[in-house]
């Protein structure tokens, strides 16, 4: 027991010193705090250096002011927005929210109603089969057509060899004189050709094919078609009847195509 | 329009109630279906019938997978494989059947093997065409194929439901009945068993598929052909039926024409029907004249590569003939041939003896039918000896008509050093064609090679001449319109002129031996029977 009856003080003096600073301590605790103070040199120095350490913290450091640089620097990087322009902001992400659920819902609700409506690619194998089969069918069947075409033309080219008249009587409709001749092969680079010429002759009027060795016929050519296997017309006037042919002359020259070759050109003229 | 197709799916206008009473009624549509139809198994012809009367051209094929393994189809599969003229189709083929986890041909058997059905409008130029597909499968095929396509339910119409197919481009319906004697589509090919119509169409305003949905469901079409396809009842089984509707242009009656098909092995054989006949062939039906017989067909038809009876027109050769003469199309009867109306003609591509692939030794030979032997003499000696005249063959004897049993020979150079002949002959026959014909005859014509072999012109016109006017032991009664015989794959070998040709569309004609032809008049419609002979598989 102290001299006033208290009990004796036990803390340190580090203890004494920040109920001091700390201001925790009573005026009768403050008194004692100073009193006893003044006979522990410990606890002097200690509150000595705790006053430096507060009175350095207090002073202005000597470093430079950086703060306006970081500033600057931050809102570089990422603008300090407005209030206002925040809340635009929020409002705008909300509505790209809304328009993504609004697209979602409008397509499911258009590939209902509307399936052709195609936003995805999907397998199309029917579509496939469908386009593929019909072209292929109609190719198939003009190319058979052609090879048909080819063959029956082959059978029946002794009859095309021979001249034909084809003739109706009394009814005006126009004759046609045919005639098909070959050449003998010549050897061109070592290849047969041939040189084949074809002439059709629609008679109008007159009495037939002899007449068309009668002298006095006039041949001239359509100015506007002249020219090689162009038709070229003949008349003779000084007849009774005016006489009019149209000589139609094709010339050309075959180096014994192949079979393919002429196949090929009758699928073209089909096609 | 579809206005029974109110009960939509959609996002905005489902009706719950409605879906769900047309489900059930389509559930309960399904399983009672059996019980309320006795129908027996269908023939082809029974299934055409059925079918809604709107449609133009109408094909129920049975069988198709048996066929394709058969010779004549497995010719034709290898002649198509090396035409290669189908290969985007194979391939799509392929696409289809991995859908379908199966192998292509297993795949085409699977959904084409046993009933397939198609049904097409708008055939005619211009017109907008429809089209409806109808497969029997199996209810493991129509499941994986609904699967596999990714089809989806869109609409419900009379309980059946609707469903798209790849973004909507198609429309499915599909149903499984209990066993085939459920529908008239169904074919009955094996023990009782579960079995699916698969129906398919194009998407949009498809009337073809509307009017086939019924059917599906085991329903009657609204309209269907029913009577009037009885002419075809005449064909009984078979294992295909083509159905053809021809519109008339000016309202007046339809023509008709039902074609049975019957593959067995190597042979293709299809019988026709065709009527009106008066409005087939408005021309052609009034002259009772008596035809080729059949006898004397055969004789000319043996060995050669084509042979073509037609009926003569009213200005000219018939039209298959016309159709057959290739170049030499613009071919007309000499000015003034007296040709017996109604009468027939004869177009015959002989193979010559002489090296293969020389045209030159091929021979020609037409006969016409003609009213007057002796007057129809006159009058082509002289076509004959002016058009050998106009070709410059100086010296061409007009016969004048002198003794028409004889026959005349001109030569006539077709080439290079190269002569054929040309013999012709007037001949009677032994009875008139017609009553009002007495001196009816034949006036018989071959361009060939010269000399006096069987394949030469002269003995052509010979026997062609007495084939054709002998006495008729068993006269033919068939009003004929036309009969013929062509041999492909001869006729082939004769033009590739030794080269071998082991793909295209040459080897594709290659296959088919020999294609034969017979029409006729019967009552008011016209009858025809077709075969068609394949020839063996060619080794690759």
């Amino acid at each position: 027991m102290t001299d006033d009856g208290r009990k004796p003080d036990r803390r340190s003096h580090e203890e004494w010193v920040d109920e001091l600073l700390d201001r925790r301590a009573d005026d009768p605790e403050s008194r004692a705090i100073f009193d006893r103070l003044r006979t522990d040199l410990d606890a002097c120095r200690e509150l000595a250096s705790l006053k430096r350490a507060t009175d350095a913290l207090r002073r202005t450091p000597s470093a430079p002011d950086l703060t306006a640089d970081i500033l600057h620097s931050i809102d570089r990087r990422r603008r300090f927005l407005p209030a206002r322009l925040r809340r635009m902001v929020t409002v705008g992400r909300v509505a790209v929210a809304a328009g993504v659920v609004f697209a979602i819902g409008v397509t499911a609700i258009a590939r209902r109603h509307t399936p052709e409506l195609a936003f995805t690619p999907e397998p199309s194998h029917l579509s496939t089969l469908v386009a593929s089969s019909t072209t292929e069918a109609r190719r198939c069947a003009k190319t058979v057509a052609a090879a048909v075409g080819t063959i029956r033309d082959d059978l029946t080219a002794p009859v095309s060899q021979v001249v034909v008249v084809s003739a109706r009587s009394g009814d005006g409709s126009p004759r046609v004189i045919r005639y098909r001749s070959t050449s003998p092969a010549f050897d061109v680079n070592h290849h047969p050709v041939t040189v084949s010429w074809n002439a059709s002759v629609p008679v109008v009027g007159g009495s037939g094919a002899a007449d068309l060795g009668v002298a006095g016929w006039e041949f001239y050519g359509d100015e506007t078609t002249a020219g090689l296997g162009r038709p070229t017309y003949a008349s003779r006037r000084d007849g009774p009847d005016l006489i009019r042919a149209g000589l139609f002359f094709e010339f050309w020259y075959d180096p014994a195509p192949s079979m393919p070759d002429r196949f090929e050109r009758a699928s073209r003229d089909i096609r | 329009m579809r206005p029974s197709r109110s009960h939509k799916f959609g996002f905005l206008r489902v009706r719950p109630a409605r879906c769900l009473s047309g489900a059930l009624a389509w559930l309960a549509g399904v399983n009672l279906l059996p019980a309320q139809l006795n129908a027996q198994p269908s023939t082809p012809y029974a299934a055409a019938v059925a079918l809604p009367a709107q449609a133009e051209v109408a094909l129920v094929l049975d069988g198709a997978s048996r066929i394709r393994t058969s010779l004549a189809g497995e010719t034709i599969s290898r002649a198509l494989a090396d035409s290669g003229l189908l290969a985007e189709s194979d391939r799509a083929w392929e696409g289809l059947a991995r859908v379908l986890g199966l192998r292509r041909d297993d795949a085409f058997d699977a959904l084409l093997g046993r009933r397939v059905i198609l049904v097409m409008t708008g055939i005619r130029p211009g017109a907008p065409s429809q089209w409806a597909v109808v497969s029997q499968v199996s209810p493991e095929i129509e499941r994986r194929l609904r699967a596999g396509l990714g089809a989806a339910p869109r609409q419900v119409v009379g309980g059946q439901p609707i469903l798209s197919v790849e973004n909507g481009r198609y429309e499915l319906a599909s149903a499984v009945f209990k066993d085939a004697g459920a529908s008239p589509l169904l074919k009955e090919d094996g023990p009782a068993e579960p079995v699916a119509l698969m129906l398919l169409a194009p998407a949009g305003h498809n009337a073809l598929f509307d009017a086939m949905l019924p059917l599906i469901q085991g329903r009657a079409a609204g309209e269907p052909f029913g009577a009037m396809l009885q002419p075809a009842s005449a064909h009984g089984a078979s294992d295909g039926l083509v159905i053809a509707r021809l519109l008339s242009a000016d309202g007046g009656s339809d023509r008709y024409a039902a074609v049975a098909l019957h593959a067995r092995g190597d042979t293709w054989k299809a019988g026709t029907i065709a009527w009106p006949a008066n409005l087939w062939l408005p021309g052609i039906v009034a002259g009772p004249v008596a035809g080729v017989p059949r006898p004397v067909f055969d004789a000319l038809s043996s060995g050669a590569l084509v042979c073509v009876v037609g009926t003569l027109g009213a200005d000219g050769p018939p039209r298959e003939l016309i159709a057959l003469a290739g170049t030499a199309a613009h071919l007309a009867w000499p000015d003034g041939l007296d040709a017996l109306p109604a009468g027939s003609a004869i177009l015959t591509v002989h193979s010559g003896e002489g090296e293969p692939g020389d045209p030159f030794g091929l021979a020609v030979s037409v006969a016409v039918q003609v009213r007057d032997v002796e007057a129809s003499a006159k009058t082509c000696d002289r076509a004959v000896a002016r058009s050998l005249s106009a070709a410059g063959r100086d010296g061409a004897a007009d016969f004048g008509g002198f003794l028409p049993g004889a026959i005349r020979t001109a030569e006539v150079g077709v080439g290079p050093g190269r002569t054929s002949t040309i013999a012709w002959t007037f001949q009677r026959d032994a009875q008139p064609r017609s009553p009002d014909a007495p001196r009816s005859g034949w006036w018989v014509m071959a361009l060939g090679p010269t000399g006096k072999a069987p394949s030469c012109s002269t003995s052509i016109v010979r026997r062609t001449t007495i084939a054709l006017t002998a006495p008729d032991g068993n006269a033919d009664a068939r009003r004929r319109i036309s009969l013929g015989i062509v041999r492909p794959a001869r006729a082939v070998e004769f033009v590739l002129r030794g080269a071998d040709i082991p793909s295209g569309p040459f080897a594709l004609v290659r296959a088919i031996d020999s294609a034969e032809w017979d029409a006729w008049i019967e009552g008011d419609a016209i009858r025809a029977e077709n075969m068609v002979r394949f020839s063996p598989v060619q080794a690759r």
